[in-house]
């Protein structure tokens, strides 16, 4: 009996050599090691030998039981293992992202680094009366530094013109949010301009404007350091310059160092190692008389810098109509 | 403005250093570049009074380096002969100031030595001759434009300051004619005019090398005034520039008693004594500022000693009691008004970038506004969907505004611009379909299944007051016309899913748009918030899309209102839901919403809820409705008897109101 268990043993291993399939892999089980195998049905018959032929056979049958299973398990692993057939290196499904105008992500973005900081995010209109764009911030009829900023008008009513500046809307923020009151306008903005490279007739802005009674020239340092390594995610450096703006007193214009070269000199800072990129100053008595705001109480400081200019610098986009078409090719994602 | 360094040098003493001169204009004064010797500094316009000058940036420098400004020393001969025996001057125009006037006779004209041309070409004047070249060099020099008058052409010596009758002449240095509005103000004698002031001389009082007499004009003008005469009659001077930016009258007595020596150095002549004067001076100016405020404004901690040095530095004269301060700024500095001026001075002399970085505490809790915070929301609600938002400009052309004019609500009409860029830009968009639409087109042949929308801002006139808006347009590409509107629908059920839109009704009225070729008026509780449909043949040629477009445009306004940020949870419930899905045909005449209102009136026990899943049609006058039960109890499961007779009811209402046939 001993030998037609090796033989059986030895048919087996034979025939699991060539299986090639689960379902062949299946039918060899059942043969060799289902409850109606013949190897099963021998275990049963081994109660009738006697004890020491008994003890040395169930030894055998045990080995051979074992070695069988053993193998079963381990050609059924390969066989399962031979099923996936997939190259790491293969792609993923194509698929199409949603996405929005860099002017939007960014201005997201520049929006929730100002309400850390906090402000209120307030909206405005794009259409305003010569009295919001001018007059109210201290430029009244014909005076020439209104030339700074070429207007278009509308046809009628008259008077109304579509805001040149988000500076439009600081006598309207102020009578509606009275002080203490910190706050930015971001937004469209309009210029009778030719489209080159560096401008075009509509563009975005954004307006900062605090008032309060101590809301003074040291804050603006704090809140252009913290805006720009926030949005440019680099350590930097800001430098003021003395300016005017009719509706600032002090006026300033504000420089970041190059965040291309880090100073040392290149053709975006054109050597200098400083970018302009922000007006700002304290808020103009004008505009607070006009906003009925008690000068002698409230004081505010005013800031506007160009949206696009900003996201040119981060991206590196050399002309300014790249942001301004519906090609999605110019999206973020 | 440009100045040469060599010209300044003669205002200057002391070691010039250019690297250490551009440095402090640009950081305590003005924008600065150098180059080859000269300089290019951009004068702010509050400064250009006292800075768009030799002299001023002479002294400017010397206040901010601490170089010894030099000016110019001369004594002036006159001669016993009084001036108002000679000439007359009467001044009626309320828009001028200040008019001076000297005279001096005999002179001898010339053309110009060969350093006054140079000057004038590197400052971008053609010489004439002597004496206008000298008028232009004391402009330059001292910063007030000044005008000489041959006194021979003037009739009978009289010269008048009025403003211009409507219609009158004008016939300028060139021999161009202009006519005037009325209102300009002009120097004149008693037959003709001489100058537009401020602006222009006239051909008819010309100095030229024949001229003996002369009458030298030294004015403030009213800017308002130079400014609407320059930009109605588009004519831009030397002159006009600085008067439109307001000139001081102490710089303009200066520089004619400046130009009245220089006339007699270097054309001889007669000075006759005294000078004509028109206009009250100012004597002293004051300001008073307190060392605590000034640091309040500025948040710094300066103290009383090194504002005193400050004021030194700047070479303003003050007097201090402990901590306030009393300025008198030099008269000659139109721009030192008011405390906060004194405030720039002393702070750009103390270094803008001295001033310490300071946290300001919050002054409350930040908000965002509603609008753009909705705004936030359903850009991200539709980049879930697959949406891509696109630029686009808000101005658009006429043959845009003729496409879509029937959007436009009633009593509206669109704005138009009055000085457009171009024919492209002429009106102000009422719709953001058309922008859309370019955008489409644009990007049809780089991206399959285009899903892409605008959200902005859209304007129009309503009772002639400008209304402005945000507007959501969405557009899809498909390649067959039903997919393109259920692409479409799909997004508006989408929207209504995910901003959670609470409204009674909602209704679909079919309207014939002009660009649509099937589209309707979406309404919810009676009211219309927008828009859906395919566009039409003609205008998917006209912007160039080749597939088939469908499209929706909602009025954010209302669409706001009806969003809730959250709803209360509800609970599936412990028992399993019944679903039965009915199928009948109908007369095509039925209108689903009938259908749909007939349903609404069902209150049935245990039907939880019903939705439309599908409608076709099949032959000419036929269609087929799919609707979906749910049955639920809160008590037990429901056998599938009570569910047959339940549905049976709602069969029977459906048979007996529009005789359908179940499938």
């Amino acid at each position: 009996m001993k030998d037609w268990l090796i033989e059986l043993k030895e048919l087996a291993l034979k025939e699991i050599k060539n299986i090639k399939s689960l379902e062949e892999l299946e039918i060899w089980r059942i043969k060799y090691l289902g409850r109606k195998s013949e190897l099963i049905k021998f275990s049963e018959r081994l109660k009738n030998f006697p004890p020491e032929e008994r003890k040395n056979l169930g030894m055998i049958f045990n080995d051979v039981k074992e070695e069988l299973e053993k193998i079963y398990q381990s050609k059924r692993e390969e066989l399962l293992k031979e099923k996936v057939n997939f190259d790491f290196y293969h792609p993923g499904k194509a698929f199409n992202l949603p996405s929005l105008p860099l002017i939007q992500s960014n201005l997201r973005r520049i929006i929730d680094i100002f309400r850390d900081l906090g402000f209120y995010l307030i909206d405005s209109n794009y259409l305003v009366t010569e009295y919001e764009n001018f007059d109210s911030l201290n430029m009244p009829p014909y005076h020439p530094a209104r030339d700074m900023w070429d207007t278009i008008w509308l046809k009628k009513p008259n008077g109304w013109l579509l805001r040149t500046h988000t500076s439009a809307f600081q006598v309207p923020f102020l009578l509606k949010y009275r002080p203490p009151i910190r706050g930015i306008v971001p937004g469209k903005v309009f210029r009778f301009e030719a489209t080159d490279a560096r401008h075009d007739f509509e563009f975005y802005q954004i307006e900062g404007i605090s008032v309060s009674e101590n809301s003074n020239f040291s804050h603006l340092r704090f809140i252009f350091l913290e805006f720009f390594k926030r949005y440019f995610e680099k350590d930097v450096k800001v430098r003021f310059r003395p300016s005017y703006f009719p509706f600032t007193e002090p006026s300033i214009e504000v420089d970041l160092s190059c965040i291309f070269c880090n100073q040392k000199g290149c053709q975006v800072c054109k050597f200098s190692g400083w970018l302009e990129v922000a007006g700002a100053g304290m808020i103009h008595p004008h505009v607070l008389k006009c906003a009925k705001i008690d000068e002698n109480k409230f004081q505010g400081y005013a800031f506007g810098t160009g949206l696009e200019r900003l996201i040119m610098l981060k991206y590196e986009i050399n002309d300014i109509r790249l942001l301004h078409t519906p090609d999605l090719r110019s999206n973020e994602i | 403005m440009k100045f040469r360094l060599e010209d300044l040098k003669n205002y200057l003493e002391g070691k010039i250093d250019v690297e250490k001169i551009l440095n402090d204009l640009n950081l305590k004064a003005f924008e600065t570049s150098y180059e080859n010797g000269i300089f290019d500094i951009d004068i702010l316009y509050n400064r250009f009074s006292d800075s768009a000058s030799l002299l001023g940036i002479a002294k400017e420098i010397s206040i901010l380096t601490g170089l010894k400004f030099k000016e110019p020393k001369f004594k002036l001969k006159e001669s016993k002969r009084k001036i108002d025996k000679e000439v007359k001057v009467k001044v009626i125009s309320q828009k001028t100031p200040f008019y001076f006037g000297r005279v001096i006779l005999n002179v001898k004209n010339s053309i110009s030595p060969n350093w006054l041309k140079e000057f004038l070409n590197f400052y971008g004047l053609n010489s004439i001759n002597l004496l206008v070249d000298l008028s232009n060099f004391v402009m330059f020099e001292y910063g007030a434009p000044l005008h000489i008058f041959d006194l021979d052409k003037v009739k009978d010596k009289e010269i008048i300051v009025r403003e211009a009758k409507k219609g009158e002449k004008f016939i300028s240095l060139e021999g161009n004619e202009y006519e005037l509005q009325g209102g300009e103000i002009v120097i004149a004698d008693k037959e003709k005019i001489l100058a537009l002031a401020g602006i222009k001389g006239s051909k008819l009082a010309e100095v030229d090398l024949n001229t003996k007499n002369i009458f030298i004009e030294a004015a403030v003008f009213d800017p308002v005034s130079i400014y609407q005469t320059s930009r109605k009659l588009n004519v831009k001077t030397e002159a006009s520039l600085r008067f439109e930016r307001k000139v001081n009258p102490h710089i303009t007595l200066k520089a004619l008693d400046r130009i009245s020596y220089l006339i007699q150095k270097h054309a001889g002549g007669e000075i006759l004594k005294g000078k004509f004067a028109f206009g009250k001076l100012e004597r002293k100016k004051e300001i008073k500022i307190e060392l605590s405020h000034l640091n309040k404004f500025l948040g710094t901690n300066l103290k009383a000693s090194q504002v005193k040095n400050l004021l030194k530095k700047l070479k303003l004269d003050f007097k201090q009691k402990g901590d306030i301060f009393t300025i008198y700024p030099p008269l000659e500095r139109n721009d030192l008004n008011s405390k906060e001026d004194i405030y720039e001075e002393i702070l750009r002399m103390y270094g803008v970038n001295n001033v310490k970085e300071n946290f300001e505490p919050l002054l409350h809790p930040a908000y965002l506004d509603e609008n753009l915070r909705f705004n936030f929301k359903l850009r991200e609600v539709l980049k879930e969907f697959g949406y891509s938002e696109i630029f686009n400009y808000s101005l658009f052309s006429e043959k845009e505004k003729k496409i879509f004019i029937e959007i436009l609500e009633e009593n509206s009409e669109p704005i138009e611009i009055l000085n457009p860029i171009s024919e492209n830009y002429k009106f102000f968009e009422f719709t953001l379909l058309s922008g859309l639409f370019k955008g489409l087109s644009l990007n049809q042949k780089n991206f399959r299944d285009l899903k892409i929308y605008r959200l902005e801002r859209v304007s129009f006139l309503k009772e002639n007051k400008p209304i402005e808006r945000y507007s959501l347009a969405l557009a899809c590409l498909q390649k067959e016309k039903d997919l393109a509107l259920k692409e479409i629908k799909t997004c508006l059920e989408f929207l209504k899913k995910k901003l959670r839109l609470k409204f009674e009704s909602e209704s679909f009225k079919e309207k014939n748009y002009s660009f649509l070729s099937l589209g309707a008026d979406i309404y919810f509780d009676n009211e219309k918030i927008g828009i859906i449909g395919i566009l039409n043949h003609k205008v998917k040629n006209f912007y160039d899309i080749d597939w088939e477009v469908g499209l929706m445009e909602l009025n954010l306004e209302k669409i706001k209102k009806m969003s809730l940020d959250y709803e209360k949870f509800v609970f599936w419930g412990n028992y399993p839901e019944v679903i039965r899905d009915l199928s009948f045909i109908v007369d095509k005449k039925v209108n689903t919403e009938e259908i749909l209102e007939t349903l609404k009136q069902i209150k049935l026990k245990n039907l939880k809820s019903y939705k439309l899943l599908d409608i076709y049609f099949i032959q000419e006058d036929k269609k087929s409705y799919t609707f979906r039960f749910i049955f639920q109890s809160d008590e037990r499961t429901l056998k599938d008897e009570e569910v047959e007779g339940l549905l049976g009811k709602i069969k029977n209402l459906l048979e007996n109101k529009f005789k359908v046939e179940f499938r």
